[in-house]
């Protein structure tokens, strides 16, 4: 089953369970890759009709016929061949007192890289990097991809910066000048803002002026604003920052939607300190230290020889009563982290079996994570 | 409507969206249109106005300050809507000549917001010039300098005059044989043959009379000087040169031939004139007529004034007669009272100084309207504005408040350091200083430009060429004009000089050009502007790639 299909199944799965949120998401997807004017109409009066009859029982039956429209003008369609579209390689970035990298990166069509560290670790360095802001002390960035000069360049590499600047006046307007801009025709343009408003969920927000939206809605809006501009490379700095657990979830499952479309697949790099949610979401994770990069998977491989289990864990008991309890089950080190215990375990140790000895030794527990697949491991090291 | 009309732009022409074109070009043209009708409307020209306003475009000064003040609100109103977006900030696809079409648009509202006052006295003028054309204003003119010998007037006050070369002068005159020679300006001029003034016998024992100082030769005939015949007549700017002379000429020659029905005639025409303008005589040309034709000496006359309210002074008697008070000749005033305070009026008069000011106003109006010349300072502040705006769209703020600042620092430096060099060689030269100054100034514009290509050569890091592009965008249109500066110091400085310094040769060529057109190469700086503006804008597009730091 090829991409396209896998998601096509996904979205009947969404109708099947009535999700319809998230199947209308999925169905403007859909549509803005037929990049047809009559989809884009059809999707467009389906979501006015959506919004004046929210409960009306053929809602189901009426997605499910533009699903299959949509299906089968898809389906005879060529997918792209996902390619490397970006290369940085022994990238540098020296300050005064702060030296960036040297970073190695390999970015392919349709991937999410995520970038954790602490703050002032050089995450926002190395997105202003990639995206040609800032010019690199030493190494090399390579895009793969058609451009005639730098601003031409500059055009199809988006970052969005972790406070954004305001918008002046309608917020339609802004994303219609956006979308001529970038070349949309005057028949397509509105009809484009239409569906990317809905698809991030912004339409009733819509007439709203910048300064009363909420930081998250704000970020969506930049999010739609830069679906519009057809990037090559997307570069986000901290857009869970000031989203709510719920939201954070949501915009992470967005960008994987954008980033893996069959048909308009985009690279994308953002950087966060939601560890855990970018992992879920990333194809590759990069960690920064003091602008030193770790890769998860090649610290794995690399230490693959030695590697153990590490458990991160949450108990009222002392230290040295953890420690003594854990001995037998294989325990190298045990650390305490403000609040969690960090414990090590050789190699042969699973965490069932340190499930079994917590219970063996009824040991009490309140939060429990296997990390040591992920770069939370750097954090606590 | 303008909701549509926006709307249809936004999608069809972004840039022109952006810009706000559409919505400040119809505020400026409805604001031209009302200069242009608040000109016409007090461009209406006052046949009854007895006071004598030579400075006919009186309303200037308050219609540069509204221009500016109304001007600038504009701009700085649309201002406000155009940078609200900027996609060239953002990096939103450019056309390579988006940005000049960009400056254009700001060059376009800059003109058109500042020419307001140029509009205005064109309106002026234009309902001035409307009244009548320009032939029958000069037949008008001819008839109000002709008339005006025998209203109360300035006489000549020459040593004497001679007949003999009066007639001369008049015959080469008539018969078209004068010499013409072009001047400077190319402004063709005749050359009036000097008069050889015949030696004063002034007779120093006698300060009360003297024949030589207070007669005049016409004709072979003695004439007192304040005889009618040595009158002299009203000059109009419509009138070419030498016009006026004719119409003198020509009434004089009826007086010494004592043609009658030729002064009657043209003390009725005036009256005509006067009718039809509803103006007031306390006279009729009758007897006009015979309060001036003394064809003896043309000195028994009645003086008649030329308006009510300007009393008389009757020269005749106040010559020799230190005495002599206006309000006791009640020969030519009278007086009346107004809330007890006496005042002078004439006794006879005619309207001819009401008519002198209005028909100067409409001659004014024909022979100097507004022009190219008189624009030339607005469209240069207009362009500078524009690429002052300009340079804000394309560049940071931080960097464009420190391109001003640095470059506000640097003049300042700049003309001071010309002017201790100055004062400080031995020879003063006056245009040492301004050299020193325009060579300090051509010698940044110079190392800016290697920079500016250094850095688009380089293509790392702008590092400071965020201040010198804005630096170049104001420096640069002067580029032609330091060339034209320098040019004029080379010609100065080589010119070969005799002994009282002026050239012994005629200038030819280049130095020719660049001394008789000094304004045409200001208008040509700016099509050079307008040319060169293209390739640069385009480079600044692609300068904007390269990463900030």
């Amino acid at each position: 089953m090829n991409e396209f299909e896998k998601q096509y199944q996904e979205i009947l799965d969404f109708l099947k369970f009535e999700d319809y949120l998230l199947a209308v998401k999925r169905i403007i997807d859909f549509t803005l890759d037929t990049q047809e004017i009559s989809f884009y109409t059809k999707t467009c009066n389906l979501l006015d009709w959506l919004d004046n009859n929210p409960n009306d029982n053929s809602k189901k039956e009426k997605l499910q016929e533009l699903l299959a429209e949509l299906h089968s003008a898809l389906i005879k369609r060529p997918q792209q061949i996902r390619q490397n579209i970006l290369e940085a390689s022994e990238l540098t970035k020296k300050y005064s007192g702060f030296t960036l990298g040297p970073v190695n990166l390999s970015l392919n069509e349709g991937d999410i890289i995520g970038l954790v560290g602490e703050n002032g670790n050089g995450k926002t360095t190395l997105l202003r990097s990639l995206c040609g802001e800032l010019h690199p002390t030493s190494g090399h960035i390579s895009y793969n991809f058609k451009h005639e000069d730098l601003y031409e360049l500059r055009t199809k590499l988006v970052y969005i910066p972790q406070r954004t600047d305001t918008w002046y006046g309608s917020m339609m307007d802004n994303l219609l000048f956006t979308a001529t801009s970038y070349g949309f025709s005057p028949q397509e343009s509105p009809l484009v803002v239409e569906l990317v408003v809905a698809r991030l969920g912004l339409r009733k927000f819509r007439k709203h002026k910048w300064k009363d939206l909420s930081s998250g809605y704000k970020m969506r809006f930049e999010l739609a604003r830069m679906l519009l501009r057809k990037p090559k490379v997307l570069l986000i700095d901290e857009p869970l920052a000031n989203l709510d657990i719920l939201a954070q979830q949501t915009v992470l499952e967005d960008f994987k939607a954008i980033a893996k479309s069959a048909f308009r697949p985009i690279g994308i790099i953002l950087s966060s300190q939601q560890l855990y949610e970018v992992e879920k979401t990333s194809d590759e994770v990069i960690f920064l230290k003091q602008g030193i990069q770790k890769n998860l998977k090649e610290n794995n491989e690399a230490n693959d020889t030695e590697k153990h289990l590490v458990i991160e864990f949450e108990s009222p008991w002392s230290q040295s009563k953890l420690n003594d309890c854990l001995l037998s089950t294989g325990l190298v080190s045990l650390q305490f982290n403000g609040g969690t215990y960090i414990a090590t375990f050789n190699g042969n140790v699973t965490i069932n079996h340190f499930m079994k000895a917590v219970i063996d030794q009824n040991i009490p527990v309140v939060y429990i994570r296997d990390i040591s697949n992920s770069t939370r491991r750097f954090f606590v090291s | 409507m303008f909701k549509k009309t926006q709307n249809y732009l936004l999608l069809h022409h972004p840039l022109l969206w952006n810009t706000k074109f559409i919505p400040v070009i119809i505020i400026t043209l409805i604001i031209n249109i009302l200069f242009f009708a608040s000109g016409y409307f007090t461009g209406a020209v006052d046949f009854n106005n007895p006071h004598n306003l030579n400075e006919y475009r009186h309303y200037e000064p308050m219609v540069i300050f509204l221009n500016l003040i109304i001007g600038l609100l504009v701009i700085i109103l649309w201002l406000t809507f155009y940078f609200r977006n900027n996609g060239f900030k953002s990096f939103y696809p450019k056309k390579n000549n988006s940005l000049y079409k960009e400056w254009l648009i700001i060059l376009t509202v800059c003109l058109l917001n500042f020419s307001n006052t140029a509009i205005y006295e064109y309106a002026f003028d234009l309902r001035a010039r409307n009244y009548y054309s320009k032939e029958e204003v000069i037949k008008r003119t001819n008839l109000l300098s002709s008339a005006s010998i025998f209203v109360d007037g300035s006489f000549h006050h020459w040593n004497r005059f001679d007949r003999t070369q009066y007639n001369e002068l008049l015959d080469s005159l008539e018969n078209n044989n004068h010499r013409y020679e072009y001047k400077e300006y190319d402004e063709e001029v005749v050359v009036i043959p000097e008069i050889e003034p015949v030696p004063s016998v002034y007779d120093e024992g006698n300060e009360l009379y003297n024949p030589e100082r207070d007669t005049v030769c016409y004709f072979e005939n003695q004439y007192p000087i304040t005889s009618l015949i040595n009158k002299q007549n009203l000059k109009f700017s419509i009138q070419e040169n030498i016009h006026d002379s004719i119409n003198e000429w020509r009434v004089k020659t009826w007086m010494l031939n004592r043609e009658k029905d030729s002064i009657k005639k043209l003390l009725d025409d005036f009256f005509v004139l006067v009718n039809e303008h509803n103006l007031k005589a306390n006279i009729t040309s009758k007897q006009w007529f015979d309060f001036v034709y003394k064809p003896n000496t043309y000195n028994a006359y009645q003086i008649v004034g030329d308006d009510e309210f300007n009393e008389i002074n009757d020269e005749r008697k106040s010559r020799n007669n230190k005495e002599y008070k206006t309000r006791n000749d009640l020969e030519n005033n009278r007086l009346e009272k107004s809330e007890n305070t006496p005042f002078v009026l004439a006794k006879y008069y005619v309207p001819l100084k009401r008519m002198e000011n209005a028909y100067d106003r409409i001659s004014g109006a024909y022979v100097s309207p507004i022009t190219y010349k008189d624009i030339l300072g607005i469209i240069y502040f207009t362009f500078i504005t524009s690429l002052v705006i300009f340079s804000f769209r394309v560049s940071s703020v931080k960097n464009w408040i420190i391109s001003i600042i640095s470059l506000g620092i640097t003049g300042l430096i700049s003309f001071i350091f010309s002017l201790i060099i100055t004062y400080s060689l031995i020879e003063y030269h006056s245009r040492i200083q301004p050299f020193t100054f325009i060579t300090i100034w051509a010698v940044i514009l110079i190392a800016f430009l290697f920079y500016f290509s250094y850095i688009n050569r380089q293509k790392t890091s702008k590092k400071l060429s965020g201040i010198v592009v804005n630096a170049l965008l104001w420096i640069l249109p002067f580029t032609l004009l330091m060339v034209y500066f320098y040019l004029e110091v080379y010609y100065d400085v080589t010119a070969i000089r005799d002994s009282y310094g002026d050239r012994v040769y005629e200038r030819t060529g280049l130095e020719k050009f660049i001394y008789y057109n000094t304004t045409e190469i200001f208008y040509i700086n700016l099509a050079v502007i307008l040319l060169y503006m293209y390739p640069f804008t385009k480079l600044i597009k692609k300068w904007k790639g390269i990463a900030e730091a």
